[in-house]
């Protein structure tokens, strides 16, 4: 290659590294993470079909503390570890006295189903029959996505997104949220204290 | 020659694509405010080499800049699709001896597609070549592989890699739920590559041979009982690739390859392997074949979603004789052995540790040690 052409190269490259990186920063100044708006999540309108096929809605754990998440289950780096922070959190939960269901909802219909999800939990030992995992239609998924601000994106065949627990409480409002800058959070620690003895009923949700 | 045209040849050319990106990100700014349409998104990866390796291709030590990955996938309607992957990068194999480390902008992918259903979506454009997994699943972003590098033989054309990773042309892809699984499908035919200074060109400016090249892969995919996730698959391509250096064409080879394919996800393991053979010939004098193969086996666990230790086998036994071999600059025999591990720092970031073995002695090459630092992110 001439000298001229690897000239050109350079500032072809130089001029769009620098474009390139204006742009991800006014794309991070526009962008300001959405706070989710829904009052009540057991209000949603939206139909789920469980792992074991059967129809589901979020009302149905109306007056149930639950702890809410998005995955799919072909996903491995992100999803693990948020589900491992479930498990975790619920046994905290436990020892707390505090009974907390958990929700999986999947972010993508096209991979996932009842036959996935079971697959999935005999896979990674998830078998309490206190965790669900839900999928919808792709309109419902993306609806619920945005309505509780679970963003995502698609890299082809990768789904891909951030780290996100929502803690819900029996009254349908989201009581505190979990990201990745406060991922080692302990939902329940404050209500540890109150626990200790095994008779108080006030751990009870 | 007009005033006009004398203008133009003034305008320096580096403005042209600095207008463009520029465009394409003031469009995206706007388009993030209102939510819907085009948001960009990217990767961009740096790494530490350490090398016993001497005067070779990549044989520098030293910390080395990998991309910058600019990509877009714009919603235009529920049946179009368009996708784009603009990588800045940094050329680091070249011949010994010579000048490295020049960045360079490529647009690495540019496909538009319709979705006829999901049996079918057909796209043009310059897409990755529908063969093997790797080459369709990771892309050019770092962040979501697992190991710094892409096997050596899959390497794209100009890090070295032995198989056309981009075609130019026409791809139908699709899959269909068939008994417990389901299976999958890719046809593609697009302009014939062709090898200039060492290095796979897939023509993107047209198809100055008027060679054509095809291929397909078929798999089927395992939904549910214990093989759930076992993606396996056959895959072949043919076409006539020619050999120009410095602008004079010293060969021409028939290259034909078949070869198969797995990708497995039990539980937290990923294993993973992809065989090709080739069977090439010196096109139009009925000379002899020349057979070359080229494998890797994979395995991966990945521990609590962060840690994710891993280890590779690769192998390419290359002819020397073949056409097609003798004048890529990736086109030599190897053997490497390769263990690393990931960490995910966040969900955005991995750091990726991996140390190889890898032995070139059998077509005259270096035995030697190699060992890479990388940290990769996605935003």
């Amino acid at each position: 290659m001439s000298g001229p052409c690897k000239a050109n190269r350079s500032r072809y490259a130089v001029a769009g590294m620098v474009c390139l990186l204006l742009g991800v920063a006014g794309l991070q100044s526009t962008a300001p993470a959405a706070e989710p708006t829904v009052a009540n999540l057991y209000e949603l309108p939206f139909d789920w079909q469980d792992e074991h096929g059967e129809l589901a809605r979020l009302g149905q754990w109306q007056g149930h503390t639950l702890m809410l998440t998005m995955a799919y289950s072909i996903c491995r780096e992100v999803c693990s570890y948020t589900l491992h922070r479930l498990e975790q959190l619920q046994q905290s939960a436990a020892s707390a006295g505090l009974a907390v269901d958990i929700v999986v909802v999947s972010y993508d219909p096209s991979v996932d189903g009842p036959g996935s999800w079971l697959i999935y939990r005999r896979r990674h030992h998830l078998l309490r029959t206190d965790w669900h995992f839900l999928t919808g239609s792709d309109a419902v998924t993306k609806q619920f996505a945005a309505a509780l601000d679970f963003p995502s994106w698609l890299y082809d065949e990768h789904r891909v997104h951030d780290f996100k627990i929502l803690l819900i409480n029996p009254a349908g409002e989201i009581a505190s949220t979990l990201t990745w800058a406060n991922r080692n959070e302990d939902f329940f620690a404050k209500a540890a204290p109150r626990c200790r003895h095994p008779d108080n009923g006030s751990c009870r949700s | 020659m007009t005033k006009r045209t004398v203008a133009l040849e003034r305008v320096p050319q580096w403005i042209v694509p600095t207008l463009w990106l520029l465009g394409l990100i003031v469009i995206s700014v706007q388009a993030r405010a209102d939510i819907e349409g085009l948001v960009i998104h990217g990767f961009a990866s740096v790494y530490y080499t350490d090398t016993t390796q001497q005067n070779a291709p990549t044989g520098n030590t030293g910390f080395k800049l990998d991309n910058l990955d600019l990509y877009i996938a714009p919603s235009l309607t529920d049946r179009i699709r368009a996708l784009m992957e603009d990588v800045v990068e940094f050329d680091d194999w070249t011949k010994p001896g010579s000048d490295n480390g020049q960045p360079a902008v490529d647009i690495e992918r540019l496909q538009i597609g319709y979705l006829f259903s999901d049996d079918l979506t057909v796209w043009m454009g310059r897409f990755h070549t529908p063969y093997g997994y790797w080459n369709t699943a990771y892309h050019h972003g770092a962040q979501l592989q697992p190991t710094v590098m892409r096997p050596q033989f899959l390497g794209f054309e100009d890090h070295g890699g032995i198989l056309p990773a981009h075609t130019n042309g026409i791809w139908a892809t699709g899959r269909r739920d068939i008994g417990p699984g389901r299976f999958t499908y890719d046809a593609y035919l697009g302009n014939g590559s062709r090898i200039l200074d060492g290095v796979i060109d897939m023509q993107n400016a047209g198809n100055a041979d008027s060679h054509t090249a095809f291929g397909a892969r078929l798999g089927y995919e395992f939904l549910g009982g214990a093989l759930d996730s076992l993606w396996v698959g056959a895959h072949g391509f043919s076409e006539q690739i020619d050999n120009f250096i410095s602008g004079v064409r010293t060969a021409q080879t028939d290259v034909k390859v078949i070869g198969a394919f797995g990708h497995w996800t039990p539980g937290d393991w990923e294993l993973m392997s992809e065989y090709y053979r080739f069977d090439n010939k010196a096109h139009g004098t009925g000379g002899p074949s020349h057979e070359s193969s080229a494998f890797y086996v994979e395995a991966d666990y990945i521990f609590f979603g962060l840690i994710t230790p891993l280890a590779r086998f690769e192998q390419d036994t290359l002819s020397q004789d073949d056409g097609y071999f003798q004048y890529l600059l990736g086109g030599k025999s190897y053997k490497r052995s390769l263990v690393g591990v990931r960490y995910d720092l966040t969900p955005q970031t991995a750091i990726k540790i991996d140390a190889n073995h890898t032995d070139m002695k059998r077509d005259g090459g270096q035995s030697y040690n190699e060992a890479h630092v990388q940290v990769a992110i996605r935003f």
